[in-house]
Formats: structure tokens, sequence, C-alpha cells
């Protein structure tokens, strides 16, 4: 079986760039042209495709959880105990996960500050360190169809769900084949929706 | 005035009213974001394109006809396209499992049928990247945030409002992702 990293039937793959310059618009010209003529029978290439609109996906929810600093900073403790040596294993996991979500709370901080076109107060008052969840990054799991499968997976990721089943949950009118009239929406600003 | 020479604002407000072109331009400016979540789903570029459009196709279907009362955009579409491409998997695992055939086309479109991407980072991966972004310079942070606040914006819009070069807004943000991607991808253990 041929190794698809090394198809080029459809001639030389794209250079690295291509593909992230594709994913955030950047890619134009004869680039972009030859770009999407090659995808469309290369493997290789729409996996890494993929895989670059993949981080795009995830970039945005960088920027959402950055957004919902104040909340997020209120959850996180501010600092971290020493690594002991003498830790278990779990438990010293347990603090390097801690030593992260303190530096996210800073980098939000940060962001935060500059989102609000603030310089960060160089002398913070102490937050107190209380036993309190991580932040979180809710994933909406809107899409009735797809809910089930879209909430095991959130739990999966260690991610919390927006909208629980039967809760917020956006009805719909039923299969997209039956053409516009009864278009299966998840229509969250329906005029009928509550 | 043409849709294009307005502000996102003004295009808005005026696809708001039922004007197609204010409609085209509004998704213009949002399309690659539609078609970027579909391509992260595991749609192929092609199909990712093809059904963009049906959702564009179906939003102004419904906009025309009163149903939408806010266009909230791009979450709508996001949300339109992906239970378009879920709807199309399970229609072609089913014909697939009936004819007992399976085609390479069929496991694609059946893999966009996975819910959230398990390819997405994780919650740690999440905060890692988060830890990264306080880490980098004050500009960097400054256009990363300008890019995805505002992703229906175009680079030059952007970069003109930080006072950038578009080539300029456009390495700084490489060099970001480049360091987020590593931040998500590095082990905690």
């Amino acid at each position: 079986m041929a190794d698809p990293t090394n198809d080029t039937t459809h001639g030389e793959h794209p250079d690295d760039g291509a593909f992230e310059a594709f994913v955030i618009g950047a890619l134009e010209g004869d680039a972009a042209t030859y770009f999407e003529a090659h995808l469309p029978g290369c493997a290789a290439c729409a996996a890494r495709l993929r895989a670059e609109a993949a981080l795009e996906v995830s970039l945005h929810e960088v920027h959402a959880l950055a957004s919902s600093a104040p909340a997020a900073l209120a959850l996180v403790p501010p600092a971290a105990a020493p690594l002991a040596p003498a830790l278990s294993a779990p438990r010293a996991r347990h603090t390097r996960r801690i030593i992260v979500l303190a530096a996210a709370a800073l980098a939000i901080a940060a962001t935060v500050a500059l989102v609000a076109g603030r310089t960060p107060d160089p002398t913070p008052p102490p937050v107190v360190a209380t036993p309190r969840p991580p932040p979180i990054a809710p994933v909406m799991c809107e899409v009735l169809l797809e809910q089930a499968a879209c909430i095991e997976a959130a739990h999966r990721r260690g991610l919390v769900v927006a909208y629980p089943p039967g809760a917020g949950a956006p009805s719909f009118g039923g299969s997209p084949t039956r053409g516009p009239s009864s278009s299966p929406f998840p229509l969250a600003s329906r005029k009928e929706d509550p | 005035m043409p849709p294009g020479a307005r502000s996102h604002d003004d295009i808005e407000a005026l696809a708001a009213t039922g004007d197609r072109e204010a409609w085209a331009a509004l998704v213009a400016r949002h399309d690659r974001r539609v078609v970027v979540t579909l391509l992260a789903r595991g749609l192929p570029l092609d199909r990712a394109r093809d059904v963009a459009q049906e959702t564009w196709a179906r939003l102004w279907e419904q906009h025309r006809g009163g149903k939408l009362e806010r266009l909230e955009l791009p979450g709508l579409a996001v949300r339109q396209a992906a239970f378009l491409a879920t709807d199309e998997a399970r229609r072609s695992t089913r014909i697939a499992r009936d004819t007992e055939a399976s085609t390479d086309a069929t496991e694609e479109v059946a893999d966009a049928a996975a819910g959230p991407d398990e390819r997405l980072a994780t919650r740690e991966g999440l905060a890692r990247a988060l830890a990264e972004l306080g880490r980098m310079p004050p500009r960097a942070r400054e256009v990363f945030v300008a890019v995805y606040e505002r992703p229906e914006a175009s680079h030059a819009e952007t970069a003109q409002r930080l006072g950038l070069s578009v080539q300029r807004l456009r390495q700084t943000l490489c060099e970001v992702r480049t360091r987020l991607r590593a931040a998500m991808e590095s082990d905690d253990g």
C-alpha cells in the first residue's frame, strides 16, 4: 500500500505554511488555487488541513475562556505549593494541574487587562485560596440529535456542557431533507422559542 | 454605498432588513468560520463548502420568512452546519448499511458525526494555552485577542485597527498560533 505522505500524483504538496494560511484566511491568489486543486486527491494534505482546522476551533475556545476571565479568576487558586518529592504520583499530577491552572489564571488576568485596555496593577490584592473548581470551558450541545454524543465527548474532555439534556435544548422541525419550510434549525433565536 | 464599503455593524443591520447584497457580504465574512468548523469535524474541503452553502441558503430562507429574531452569527450558522453534517452522515451510514457497502466518502461524512471533535484540545491543553498566552508580549496577545474577538473582520481591517501592516499582523498571528499549538500539544503528565 502506498504511503499517502508520498502521494504526489496531484503535484507537489503545498508549503507547510499553506495549511495555516488557508485556515486563517491568508492564502490568496495562485497559492490558494493550487492548494484547493491539490487537496481532493491527497489524503495526507486533507488530514493536515483537518488538524489545522481543529487547532483553529480550539483557539476560538481559548479566546472564549480568556473572555470569561473574571469568573474564571474567582474560581482559581492563586498559587500552588511546591512539588514535594515524596508526593505520590496522583498527588503530583494533581499539583501540577493546579500549577497549570494557576498559570492560566495569571494569563487570564493579563488578557483581561489587555481586552479592557488597562495596564495590569503591579500590586494586585491577594486572592484568598479556596478549594473551588477550576475554570471550565463550557460546550454548547444545542443540536438535539447529536446531544448525547456531544455531552459524552465533552465529558471525556473534561468540559462542562452548557445545555444539559432537556434543559435549554432548542427544538426543531424535522429532517433537513424536507425543504426550507420545515428546516430543522437548532433555532436558539426563533421567535416562538421562549 | 456598496456593502463592502460599510462597517460590519452596518452590514448586519442592513442584512437584518432582508437586503440581499448585505446578506451576501455577511456570508462572505462568516463563511470561513463555518467551513473551518466543518473541516475540523472531518468533512473534506469540497463537502465542507457544499454544506456551508446549504447552511447559508437555509438561514436566508428562515431569515426571509421572519423565523429568526436575531442573526446570531456565526454561532447560528455553525450550529446549523453541524446539524446538516450530522444528518448527512447518518443518512450516508444508513444507506451504506442497507446496501452493505462502505465507501471512503461514507466514512468521511460518518466521521463528522462524532460531536465535539476528539482532536480538539483537552481542558488541560486549553489551560496550558491560556498560560502560554499570558507569557507572550502584550502586542502578541493584543493581536490574538483582536483577531479572535472579531473573526469576521478581514486582516486588513484588524491590522488597521491595531496600527499594523497586514503582513506584520499575519506574521504575529502565526507566531502566536505556533506557541499556542505547542502548549496545547505538550504533555503535563
